[in-house]
């Protein structure tokens, strides 16, 4: 056994909550405000239905192959050549996302450090990754689990702060283009959506596997209603300037002052987000060593814990020249990505295993 | 040179060894008292506390006293041995047994056989009757040294609650014990440690309520340990806990025996070393470093509102310091104007960057606070003039550091004495460099990267298999009303679940006081 380790299905949904949710509060306002304007409220919607359905395919094919994750499902239901190939796909795509997901966070830190080159930012975070990683599943869940009010609440609190300055009126009229524009602003949230497969590497590891579905669901649930939330506050605040604001969250924290005291907030909202940055990158970290020890049958994954790390700071300047090309691809091939391995692939690996399944249970019945 | 020097230490390592292994195991009497003696002489030699002292019972048989000067209680001896053994007329058949029954009025005594147990016997104050044709040896429960009285702890002291601390006598502070929980269920099994030391270690625990599992586990950690001496609870502790390289307490001392009872009843294991105030629990957990015994004394609104102060006085301790660092160095926004300029303005003169000058005022707060400790009393005024002096005045006039940072300093200092448990103050208080270093470095990002990295690390690490963020991470609900707060003891239903779930209760349902439920005799 590669994980000794067990974690509940609360912890599973504490994990997953920041791994959405993280680049969902930071970019997200802006992403689906230059798309749907005043509706970007109802495309979290559409987009949550994406990772709904990534719960009910993710945990279908848990269902039918217990105790395992996805990398050794793609083995038992593509046959060991093909299985593998698609196994390394995985390690790769995660890989590759990781890396990217670091980049972000370390450009985004950038704008407050200046100076520091790019590589200690995030250099520095995947190092505190590794310490998470190497701790195994317990320890990613627990401090996930620890960290977990610190990410929410401060972001509650602000939005109780500003709450004097919000101007409802903003988001009239509701649906005034017609769906098109809340279905077009859907296309890059379904991609963090879609993250939720995730659950598939912490599935086997639940002491109360019942609930891991539910949970799955109800963390989807509950980021679709913060992200409309967090979309619906800065609308409210910035109106039509959302669409042009890189960062609106950060830009609502700078409005919040409280006494003349409580001020400029925005690197308050950094230290926050930096939490949620690091349940995410550990999380994709982590399964993307326990996805390559077990892609390598190894039989501890331990030891290739630092050199992922360090491969996952090489992929965060991979093609990545600078902010402009990351931004870029955030928007549009990142989430197709995401959508295709995270929700497509199985889906189709669900409906071969059906194939499969039913075959077998007539040879089986055919012989017997 | 260095040869021969590698070539000498192996020599003598030898010797060493030699010289530790113990006369061979298990040496009977022998029959005849001058040969018993004898060993026992040799063994003894140049040992000028020990008291040899032979004599004929019943004026016939030759019999021998053999006991440790100091250590026993030689007037209960002299006249409850020696006088009733002399005068008494006794028959010819002086069997060790007959003569207990008939003739020695000691409430506490032992059959031995064997020269280990005689010799164990003398060096714990048990004075040893050897006699002649006897292959048994008596051995008198009559042990008597100077002791500690029972004094109010210093390092916990309390504003309600009892006032008696555990002594360094092992036996006072099993009494101790006894005294708070009478129920037969509190056991308490012995164990020897240390080569040459043989110090007496106690297992405490209450059955039905500890789960036995951990008994077995502390015993094996305790069995394993091989060392010649052990003079304080902090060798064991350091070499049973889980992480030996965390800077946390894995495992909870105190010198309280209410603190030692309450963790007993809630089903942890008690350590008592002989020699010692200091008494061990485990398994522990970090909230329980931050609880202090009073919080269960005082009414709970109080003990809540301490307990919240307190939990936000750690996280000050552990981050005061880097904050204002990094507020100062990268973050000036977030500070409000006026504040910056008068932080700006008193800054104007100070040659260091914030870090250097966080760095000596915290080093400088640290050595005095260390000096306050070990200094005699008497000079103890004197450091502290001089301190106050020194740092709070000197320092800020001459221009080497400014003012609000002599406050932080003092507030972070204020801060981790708040710490219930002095050593779970120091590893707080180590932890506030690294963190003045990021925050120096990298900002409140790098604040951020070293929280994320200390709460990892608590999550890593057990104390003897229980997580170490209980009951926060992993979350238990039924927990939280005795951490985050102190809910009032009629809602202290359950027991904090350690592992296992037997007895889980520790009081009736629906305590809670109303007139209407009684005890109303109108």
């Amino acid at each position: 056994m590669l994980e000794t380790g067990k974690i509940s299905a609360l912890q599973l949904g504490m994990i997953i909550y920041p791994v959405m949710m993280s680049t969902a509060m930071l970019a997200g306002p802006n992403v689906m405000a230059k798309a749907a304007m005043n509706d970007l409220w109802i495309s979290p919607i559409w987009a949550s239905l994406i990772g709904f359905l990534c719960v009910y395919t993710t945990h279908q094919l848990y269902a039918k192959y217990p105790q395992k994750t996805f990398i050794e499902q793609s083995e038992e239901i593509l046959g060991k050549l093909f299985g593998k190939l698609l196994g390394f796909f995985y390690v790769c795509f995660f890989l590759q996302l990781n890396g990217f997901i670091v980049r972000e966070y370390a450009d985004f830190i950038s704008i407050f450090l200046i100076k520091t080159p790019l590589s200690l930012i995030s250099g520095v975070l995947v190092l505190v990754c590794a310490m998470a990683v190497m701790g195994g599943v317990e320890v990613v869940a627990r401090s996930a689990q620890f960290f977990f009010p610190l990410f929410v609440i401060p972001l509650l609190v602000m939005i109780g702060l500003i709450f004097p300055d919000l101007e409802p009126r903003n988001i009239f009229p509701i649906l005034g283009n017609g769906l098109i524009p809340s279905l077009k602003g859907a296309i890059t949230p379904q991609g963090w959506f879609s993250e939720v497969f995730l659950i598939s590497f912490l599935m086997p590891f639940l002491t109360d596997e019942k609930k891991g579905k539910r949970y799955g669901m109800i963390t989807v649930g509950l980021v679709m209603i913060s992200m409309i939330m967090v979309n619906l506050v800065t609308y409210f605040l910035m109106g039509e300037a959302t669409g042009r604001i890189l960062f609106p969250v950060m830009d609502t924290a700078r409005y919040v002052s409280v006494a003349d005291f409580f001020e400029n907030l925005e690197s308050g909202v950094m230290a926050i987000w930096v939490i949620g940055a690091f349940v995410k990158v550990s999380m994709f970290y982590y399964a993307t060593v326990l996805g390559a020890a077990q892609w390598l049958n190894l039989t501890t994954y331990r030891p290739i814990v630092l050199p992922i790390g360090l491969l996952t700071v090489i992929f965060s300047f991979w093609g990545l020249p600078n902010l402009a090309v990351v931004g870029d691809l955030h928007l549009l091939v990142i989430p197709v990505l995401l959508v295709s391995f995270c929700c497509l692939i199985p889906v189709i690996l669900l409906v071969i295993s059906a194939f499969k399944k039913s075959n077998t249970a007539y040879k089986g019945a055919g012989s017997g | 040179m260095n040869r021969n020097a590698r070539k000498w230490w192996r020599m003598n390592k030898q010797k060493l060894q030699q010289q530790q292994q113990m006369p061979e195991s298990s040496t009977q009497i022998a029959k005849e008292l001058a040969a018993n003696e004898a060993v026992l002489r040799e063994l003894y030699t140049n040992c000028t506390d020990v008291v040899y002292r032979s004599f004929l019972i019943g004026g016939s048989t030759k019999a021998l006293v053999i006991y440790i000067d100091g250590l026993s209680n030689t007037e209960e001896l002299d006249r409850s041995v020696l006088s009733s053994l002399m005068n008494g007329k006794i028959s010819k058949e002086t069997h060790a047994r007959k003569l207990v029954e008939k003739t020695i009025s000691v409430s506490k005594w032992r059959e031995i056989t064997t020269l280990e147990e005689c010799i164990e016997s003398i060096s714990n104050g048990c004075p040893v009757l050897l006699i002649d044709q006897q292959e048994a040896a008596l051995s008198f429960g009559l042990e008597k040294w100077e002791k500690r009285a029972i004094e109010e702890p210093v390092a916990e002291g309390v504003v309600r609650g009892p006032r008696e601390g555990f002594t360094e006598s092992l036996n006072v502070n099993t009494s101790l014990l006894r005294r708070l929980i009478k129920s037969p269920a509190l056991k308490m099994e012995l164990m020897q440690i240390g080569g040459y030391t043989k110090t007496k270690v106690i297992l405490a625990y209450i059955d039905g309520i500890v789960d036995p599992t951990l008994v077995t586990e502390l015993k094996a950690r305790l069995n394993r340990i091989d060392i010649d001496g052990v003079l304080e609870s902090g060798y064991i502790e350091e070499l049973i806990e889980d992480h030996p390289s965390s800077p946390f307490p894995q495992i909870l001392s105190t010198e309280r025996p209410d603190v030692a009872c309450g963790n007993l009843l809630e089903g942890r294991v008690v350590i008592l070393v002989d020699g010692t105030p200091f008494i061990l629990i485990a398994p522990t957990t970090l909230i329980a470093l931050l609880q202090s015994s009073e919080d269960y004394y005082q009414r709970s609104f109080a003990s809540t509102a301490i307990r919240l102060l307190r939990y936000v006085f750690t996280v000050m301790s552990f981050l005061l310091p880097s904050l204002y660092v990094a507020l100062i160095t990268f973050h000036h926004e977030m500070v409000p104007t006026s504040l910056l300029i008068s932080m700006a303005s008193s800054r104007e003169a100070v040659p260091f960057p914030a870090l250097v000058e966080a760095l000596i005022m915290e080093i400088t707060f640290e050595a005095l606070r260390e000096a306050g400790v070990r200094l005699p009393k008497q000079v103890g005024a004197a450091v502290s003039i001089v301190g106050a002096l020194v740092i709070g005045q000197a320092a800020v006039q001459a221009g080497l550091v400014s003012a609000p940072m002599v406050i932080v300093v003092a507030i972070t200092g204020i801060a981790s004495f708040m710490i219930p448990h002095y050593i779970a103050g120091i590893a707080i208080r180590l932890l506030r460099f690294p963190m003045m270093f990021l925050a120096g470095t990298l900002g409140l990002l790098g604040i951020m990267l070293g929280i994320i990295a200390t709460v990892v690390h608590l999550c890593t690490i057990r104390s003897v298999g229980v997580p170490y963020l209980t009951p926060f991470a992993p979350m238990k609900g039924k927990e939280l009303k005795d951490a985050l707060v102190r809910a009032p003891w009629w809602m202290l239903n359950t027991r904090p679940r350690l592992t296992g779930e037997s007895n889980m209760y520790r009081q009736a349902q629906g305590l809670k006081p109303d007139p209407s439920k009684g005890g109303d005799t109108s």
